[in-house]
């Protein structure tokens, strides 16, 4: 079952998405875990499986970095 | 991160979602939320708890059951009951029928023959359910004909956001606005529909499909005499 505070913060790190085009704010650790968590419950859960590819360029963004 | 992309696994759970016998406190809410009924503020599993007199954890049940089933929608920051007013329902429904036509045409160039079975088992469902006058079964069964027939193309983008709209808050939506005489004519244009798949006609097959999701009942006209006034205009 998904658990709402998982899904709590997805949303918001959806919306921070949305507003400033990064996640560079969130722990990217905890939201693959979280992200991972709620699409084993259900793939068709809308924020996760749009979280999903954003996190994988977040963490792509990351390791360019350094 | 890994999305799953078997559509199988995907129609599974959208099945599942779809048909779900939830906890019976909850269908009159359902029913509130599919009339448009409660006012658009934001939900948590707290408020269900305090609506039910029940525990969080049971709150949290609650919560995850009608967001699987389209009871509850997100917004920017927060989740709010589904937007099912006349005016979304049919932006919505007219979404769901520009997929379903398309899917519908394809036929000209797919062998559905593997999925016509299928098909054929729900359309009888969809009868018996008609006879009964039970509106919410023939949508819901009309809605898993229609999770069949998009499966079928075996896209799981496209499937994902067929299923963000086809749950079951639109088959409860749907149904709301069914008039006397709309399960029989569900069933009618569902039967003659899947016929149409089953001879490659795909125009009549699309057509259906799209009569289906905006169809304003006449009680007393019989749904080919109504659908064969609509295509003369």
């Amino acid at each position: 079952m998904v658990q709402f505070h998982d899904l709590e913060i997805l949303l918001c790190a959806l919306h921070e998405f949305e507003m400033t085009e990064s996640v560079d704010g969130f722990d990217l650790d905890l939201l693959e875990a979280t992200c991972a968590r709620v699409l084993s419950a259900t793939p068709l859960e809308p924020v996760a499986f749009r979280m999903a590819p954003l996190l994988t360029h977040a963490r792509e963004m990351a390791a360019i970095r350094g | 991160m890994k999305t799953a992309d078997d559509v199988q696994v995907l129609y599974d759970q959208a099945a599942r979602d779809l048909c779900a016998l939830g906890d019976p406190r909850l269908e009159e809410l359902k029913w509130r939320i599919a009339r448009s009924e409660l006012q658009y503020h934001s939900v948590k599993p707290e408020l269900l708890a305090e609506l039910f007199h029940e525990t969080l954890e049971w709150g949290n049940s609650a919560f995850a059951a009608l967001r699987a089933g389209g009871f509850i929608q997100h917004q920017l920051t927060y989740f709010t009951w589904a937007r099912l007013d006349a005016r979304s329902k049919s932006y919505d429904f007219d979404i769901l029928a520009a997929i379903e036509a398309i899917v519908a045409m394809q036929c000209r160039y797919f062998d559905l023959t593997p999925i016509l079975p299928a098909l054929e088992r729900l359309a009888i469902s969809i009868e018996d359910s008609a006879e009964r006058e039970d509106l919410l079964d023939v949508c819901i069964n009309a809605q898993h004909l229609f999770l069949v027939l998009v499966a079928s193309v075996n896209s799981p983008d496209l499937f994902r956001e067929y299923t963000a709209l086809a749950k079951a808050s639109h088959a409860y939506a749907w149904s709301t606005s069914l008039s006397e005489g709309g399960a029989a004519c569900v069933s009618a244009t569902i039967k003659g529909m899947v016929q149409a798949l089953a001879d490659r006609d795909a125009a009549t097959a699309a057509r259906a499909a799209t009569y289906l999701r905006g169809m304003p009942i006449m009680p007393g006209v019989a749904p080919s005499q109504h659908l064969a006034e609509r295509q003369a205009t």
